[in-house]
């Protein structure tokens, strides 16, 4: 992790588009888990060198390479137009940001969904629309699954993935939402951050970026 | 004083006979004798020899000078009622006169010098004198007057003969340097004379040498003025006529150059002011048709856009002046674009036009991120400075003009100040700002308010400077919509910067009537 920071600070460029590369070779065999973890390692290293240009929110936010709505507000749109096009590609359109994206707008559009309900007990449409609610009545419904328990093929529902970079939250966070260190896992989804990506996206898509 | 003075007069008319002669003899000598005091004289016949006879032709005799006169005017008398050729003979003197004519008017010439005096002796002497004294420097100088007064002396003249005399000799003007002057104004009056005649327009120079110089010359001759001072006086005049002329001459070209000029300069002022006005009015033109296309709509239809198009062409207004012009009627009519950004705000002025408020919405922020430059993220503490003053006038503008008012920057810089006037704490303000705005609800025991973007009013129900909304400097629009405490701060430190309240709290009266004229007119 060091030497690739090390090496990515000497060679940027290049280091990135290695980094692609290998995101699209593990897309093009199928390997899905792989690239989803691989994708949220590239988010997480954009708010590193993100907060290392500003060391005033470094300080700030000490909860280290993750991704918050501030955080998500400020990635590169050339990053995310990057790893975008490559989910795109491998999955024949059935995966992606910009899917995830489409997906939310048109649920926003038809259903009628209040975010400030406050009820845990109503999760958000898009959260069972890419398949990312716990599917048996365990608890009450609104949690999401395990990130284990996701589908890794194309079986999986549109804009199922990527969804490492929604799952990977601190242990006391996990706690808060309901979930047992495990992420989103378990827990209600947070919307803030979603709405934060998917709204990134949608700025990231104004043209000219 | 009396003289003696001896005639000869002889008929010598060839048309007379020889009895015709010797009876006109004896006819003269008669008419002689009638004379006063002419009966007591002898007259000796004068005989020729003619046809073998001896005649008298004439007779001859001497009488006083004083009888001369009236002998004359007799012989005169004759010639003038008889004109016989006749021959006379008077000797005065030294000088003998010979005349012979048969004219009455011959004699008159000579009777007038007689008269005068001037052929007797001591007269004649003394004035022959004078007239050499008066002809060497022109004027009697004491030492020739002097002599002239022995002279006189001699001649027993008296005084007043002298005089007169004198007078005779020297002419009108008795001193040199009269006479000088007297030349000296002929000739200025002779130049005056051609500089009148010169110097009115048409205005043509002239040179005076050919036809005065002789004339001139003559009068100085009369005069007695030495020719050489004669022409220096005249070259002096001359001289200044001369100088008289060019400096008129130049004055003259100079003042028709300055006229030609100024009249050159007049006239092409006066036709680049036509010119303008033209353009001017062919603008008017195309700005009044532009108005008219536009008049109830941003964009005019492809069959008004045809009619400009035409307009354009036929008024030679260029493309960029046409797109200036239609730039401003537009901005006139619905609100100035401009931007320090290069941002395009078309977009959100045809949005704001439809009351599309959330769409309007919309607009901003991507007007607002484009003008931040920063990737699309959206509006921190440190970027706010990136905001050109001139963009956000001219979204306040915008939001404000299709608002009446209630929308836009100034709005919620209202809004806030308010607040600050009564809210001391920052945090409470910031909440309470929101709430006013209606961004936030009413809180309760466990909610505090916050609501999705979503749930905002898009609509003019909404609460004073509820638009446009901060999306732009928030990370996440659900489930709450709350710009931060450091995003309110730093904006509405900008808004004051960029938009002082107080320059607007004047504009805010002229505003709202044209924002009442424009919902009147539509």
């Amino acid at each position: 992790m060091l030497a690739n920071r090390l090496h990515s600070q000497l060679e940027p460029q290049s280091q990135f588009a290695a980094d692609l590369d290998e995101l699209s070779l593990l897309l093009h065999d199928d390997d899905w888990i792989s690239a989803d973890r691989l994708t949220a390692t590239l988010l997480r290293q954009a708010v590193e060198s993100q907060l290392q240009n500003s060391p005033a929110q470094q300080q700030r936010a000490n909860r280290r390479s993750l991704l918050t709505p501030e955080t998500i507000a400020a990635l590169p749109c050339q990053l995310l137009h990057a790893l975008d096009d490559r989910w795109q590609q491998a999955s024949g359109g059935h995966f992606g940001f910009s899917v995830q994206l489409q997906i939310y707008d048109e649920i926003l559009a038809t259903t009628e969904f209040d975010p400030s309900l406050r009820n845990w007990m109503t999760p958000h449409p898009f959260l069972s629309e890419v398949g990312w609610l716990m599917p048996l009545p365990l608890r009450p419904v609104g949690f999401l699954k395990f990130y284990n328990w996701l589908e890794f093929d194309l079986d999986a529902p549109m804009g199922h993935l990527p969804a490492l970079w929604y799952w990977q939250v601190p242990g006391l966070y996990s706690l808060q939402m309901g979930g047992f260190l495990t992420g989103q896992g378990a827990g209600f989804g947070d919307l803030a951050r979603l709405d934060a990506m998917l709204l990134r996206i949608a700025r990231c898509h104004q043209p000219g970026q | 004083m009396a003289e003696s003075v001896k005639f000869r007069i002889t008929i010598v008319d060839p048309q007379f006979k020889s009895d015709d002669v010797v009876t006109e003899v004896r006819y003269l000598i008669e008419d002689l004798r009638d004379l006063e005091g002419m009966s007591q004289i002898r007259y000796e016949p004068v005989t020729e020899i003619r046809d073998i006879a001896e005649i008298r032709v004439g007779v001859q005799f001497e009488a006083d000078s004083d009888r001369l006169s009236s002998i004359l005017r007799r012989l005169r008398d004759r010639l003038y009622y008889n004109p016989t050729t006749t021959f006379i003979q008077i000797r005065i003197a030294a000088i003998t006169l010979k005349i012979q004519t048969d004219s009455a008017e011959d004699l008159m010439s000579l009777m007038s010098a007689t008269q005068s005096g001037e052929l007797f002796a001591p007269n004649r002497d003394y004035l022959a004198e004078a007239e050499t004294y008066s002809r060497t420097q022109g004027e009697l100088s004491p030492t020739e007057l002097d002599n002239l007064n022995l002279l006189r002396q001699r001649l027993g003249l008296s005084v007043e003969q002298a005089e007169v005399l004198n007078a005779k000799a020297t002419g009108p003007f008795t001193s040199q340097a009269q006479k000088r002057r007297h030349f000296d104004e002929i000739t200025q009056a002779e130049f005056s004379r051609l500089w009148a005649m010169v110097s009115d327009p048409p205005f043509a120079l002239k040179d005076p040498d050919d036809d005065h110089w002789p004339v001139l010359q003559e009068l100085a001759e009369n005069l007695g003025v030495p020719m050489a001072e004669a022409e220096t006086i005249y070259q002096k005049h001359q001289q200044r006529y001369r100088d008289d002329m060019s400096l008129k001459a130049q004055q003259v070209s100079a003042k028709t150059f300055e006229s030609k000029q100024l009249a050159a300069e007049a006239k092409a002022e006066a036709a680049r002011q036509e010119q303008a006005q033209q353009v001017q009015e062919q603008r008017d033109q195309y700005q009044a048709l532009c108005h008219e296309v536009m008049a109830n709509d941003l964009y005019p239809s492809e069959y008004d856009q045809g009619r400009l198009d035409q307009a354009r062409r036929l008024r030679n207004i260029s493309v960029d002046e046409a797109i200036a012009i239609e730039t401003e009627v537009r901005d006139g009519l619905y609100g100035s674009i401009a931007s320090a950004a290069g941002v395009d705000y078309n977009r959100l002025r045809h949005c704001l036009r439809q009351q599309a408020w959330e769409a309007a919405d919309l607009e901003t922020e991507i007007a607002i991120l484009a003008a931040l430059q920063q990737g699309q993220q959206p509006l921190i503490a440190a970027t706010v400075s990136r905001l050109p003053a001139i963009d956000l006038a001219t979204i306040d503008g915008l939001w404000s003009r299709y608002s009446n008012g209630k929308f836009g920057f100034k709005a919620q810089q209202q809004v806030y100040r308010s607040q600050q006037q009564i809210q001391p704490d920052e945090q409470k303000r910031w909440l309470d700002f929101l709430q006013v705005l209606g961004w936030r609800d009413e809180p309760t025991w466990f909610y505090r308010g916050f609501k999705p973007y979503r749930d905002l009013t898009f609509s003019l129900e909404a609460p004073q400077g509820h638009l446009p909304t901060w999306r732009w400097g928030c990370p996440s629009l659900s489930p709450r919509y709350s710009p931060s405490i450091e995003v309110v701060e730093v904006v509405m430190a900008h808004l004051n910067h960029s938009m002082p309240l107080e320059a607007a709290a004047v504009l805010a009266p002229t505003q709202t009537l044209m924002m009442g004229g424009l919902a009147s007119a539509s």
